[in-house]
């Protein structure tokens, strides 16, 4: 019989324990703890690395400015609504798939996971083409005889927001696929003989069993959509340009890389507070 | 036709048919019982009756009305899932009162309603309790309570008790039995306990191979089981291949036994099967004498204090006796024996 004595099992794990630690640290900690140390140093104008080590508070002073806080306020509503919008698309549709039968879910599983496989970069770029005048879908509309004349759907504030969207969906399915199927087919059975119409059924019970995935999901692209980069910029004007893009600014740009790290470690900061809140709001209307 | 009435039923997923040829009258205020193992096709019966599924062919009328297309959600149908389907984020009270929230049922009057079948099913002030909290038999009832919440016309149960303990299923049974005479309601059950079958109903549909194979009050169905596979799922039976010799006799190897009757149609020569109770089969002492007798070796005694079961090995078959421990058989495992089976007893039916 081979039992495993409680001392001999935890002098075991530590190997296994030590590997992701390892890389965690290597690969996370160790810049995130530089970063947080380059962005109280010394900016020095016209420098050839552009900054010196220091102390000071100048950088986070700044977070302040209008100009940052507007953009701030622009990457929470992009992040907020797109991360919404696709879980109201996603949500409905994964429930409904995973009631489908075995070949046509994996065929559409399948599918999703092509969609998935698209960088940000292709998305961002198809969009724009399609959202343009030239060649956009506004011309298949002229075709059809809905549209008198073609027109240019980007940039603008629309064309980031549907892209964004568009780029969460299949993010959203694959988080929230497993719940739905394991959902018990005779809840949904039981609603219906209790006469519940198949609509009722869905906003009575399958909402409020899935609604701890359907928050997780909410957050997840949320924090997704917080650091997007290249669809704000490509299919927005510039006062749709979401933070990444001001912090790719001062790194690249004006060689600021305190600056540009203290940006950083605020949006993460902001961010990972918003998450919090988000799920002690979650939990108190799921308590209810 | 007051009750259900189901007529050319047949219901096939892809190449593989569930039920076939289901022709029944089930009559109003019964409790009927859909007694079959496992596959046999008697829940995709009790789920066609709710709408959960759709007949590939023939139809379905309650009351007259065919209701074949007609959704789950409009037939009025309360039903009783093998797994409950209790919904975990309500509370017992609001899962009992579910269907007339959907209805909008102020919440007042869903509260009374909770209460007042709360303590119909003996949970009085449990309206409250987080369904994680119930334990077995009551979650039990508070299924059976929502699923009557709506006086539907129809009370349908999927194996209901299977998941509880040996003692409290046969409390439920009495119980719900009560119930339902008290509701007169028209109530089905899916089982494959026979037992249970026997307990509750007053009308037992045998199923087997996607088929109904006998439909009849239990005691019938007991007494005169029409083929071999109700004789041997119903109850315990012996079962001996014979010949028919005339309309009173048939012939087992070298032993002739008389019957009670042979099956109508049946011509002498054909194969059959005789069909005996454990209790109507007694082992003769040495000054008895009977005319339908069969001899064997004892081959084994199973005494378990409220009964004995003797086996006795019949040119290879053992014939299985029962007796009260007052008439155990004066004899020992490899005793020469005979065995009376009285011709009323012996019930012919096809093989």
């Amino acid at each position: 019989m081979a039992v495993i004595h409680p001392i001999e099992a935890r002098r075991q794990t530590p190997w296994v324990v030590t590997y992701p630690t390892l890389m965690l640290g290597l690969f996370f900690l160790v810049p995130f703890a530089f970063m947080i140390v380059v962005s109280f140093w010394q900016r020095i104008e016209g420098a050839e690395s552009g900054y010196a080590p220091g102390f000071e508070f100048t950088h986070y002073a700044r977070f302040f400015s209008p100009l940052f806080t507007r953009h701030l306020l622009v990457s929470l509503e992009f992040a907020s609504l797109s991360a919404f919008l696709s879980v109201l698309v996603a949500f409905p549709f994964t429930y409904f798939l995973s009631r489908f039968g075995r070949r046509p879910q994996v065929l559409t599983l399948v599918f999703v996971l092509c969609v998935l496989s698209l960088s940000e970069v292709i998305v961002a770029y198809s969009w724009s083409v399609l959202l343009s005048r030239t060649a956009g879908i506004s011309n298949l509309f002229v075709f059809l005889g809905i549209m008198e004349k073609p027109s240019s759907w980007m940039p603008g504030y629309g064309a980031v927001l549907f892209a964004l969207t568009y780029f969460n969906l299949p993010f959203a399915t694959l988080i929230m696929y497993p719940q739905c199927t394991r959902l018990d087919k005779s809840l949904t059975e039981a609603a219906l003989t209790l006469g519940a119409s198949p609509v009722k059924t869905f906003f009575t019970v399958v909402v409020p069993l899935l609604w701890p995935t359907i928050l997780t999901a909410f957050i997840v692209l949320f924090v997704f959509t917080m650091g997007a980069f290249i669809t704000p910029q490509w299919l927005g004007r510039p006062q749709h340009w979401m933070y990444a893009i001001l912090i790719n600014d001062q790194a690249n740009s004006r060689g600021n890389v305190p600056f540009a790290s203290a940006l950083s470690i605020f949006l993460m900061v902001f961010t990972l507070a918003l998450v919090a809140i988000t799920v002690r709001l979650g939990r108190r209307s799921l308590q209810r | 036709m007051d009750g259900i009435t189901l007529s050319g039923i047949q219901k096939r997923y892809g190449s593989v048919t569930a039920v076939t040829d289901i022709n029944l009258d089930l009559p109003q205020g019964k409790f009927i019982s859909f007694l079959g193992p496992s596959g046999c096709g008697k829940t995709t019966l009790l789920r066609l009756i709710a709408g959960l599924e759709v007949p590939t062919q023939g139809s379905i009328s309650l009351e007259g009305k065919d209701i074949t297309r007609v959704a789950t959600h409009q037939r009025n149908v309360g039903m009783v899932f093998q797994s409950l389907a209790l919904f975990p984020h309500l509370s017992a009270g609001e899962n009992i009162a579910y269907g007339l929230r959907v209805r909008g049922v102020d919440r007042q009057a869903r509260r009374r309603k909770a209460e007042e079948l709360l303590e119909m099913v003996q949970l009085p002030g449990l309206a409250d309790r987080d369904i994680k909290q119930l334990s077995g038999g009551q979650r039990q009832r508070v299924a059976i309570a929502r699923a009557l919440a709506l006086e539907p016309k129809l009370f349908l149960l999927d194996e209901p008790l299977s998941s509880l303990d040996a003692n409290l299923r046969e409390e439920l049974q009495v119980e719900l039995r009560m119930l339902q005479e008290r509701l007169a309601i028209t109530t089905i059950i899916v089982t494959h306990d026979q037992r249970e079958a026997m307990t509750m109903s007053d009308l037992v549909v045998v199923m087997s191979t996607a088929r109904v194979q006998q439909t009849g009050p239990p005691l019938e169905i007991y007494r005169h089981p029409s083929n071999s596979f109700v004789a041997d799922f119903i109850g315990s039976s012996n079962l001996l291949d014979a010949i028919i010799e005339s309309d009173q006799s048939v012939r087992i190897g070298q032993n002739r036994l008389e019957v009670a009757a042979i099956p109508t149609g049946a011509k002498p020569g054909e194969e059959v099967v005789i069909s005996i109770r454990p209790e109507d089969v007694s082992v003769l002492k040495n000054s008895e004498h009977a005319d339908n007798v069969l001899e064997g070796t004892v081959s084994f005694i199973r005494d378990v204090g409220a009964s004995v079961e003797t086996f006795v090995d019949y040119a290879g078959t053992a014939i299985v006796t029962i007796s009260a421990p007052k008439e155990r058989p004066d004899v020992q495992q490899g005793d020469w024996v005979q065995l009376g089976l009285p011709a009323k007893a012996c019930v012919v039916v096809w093989r």
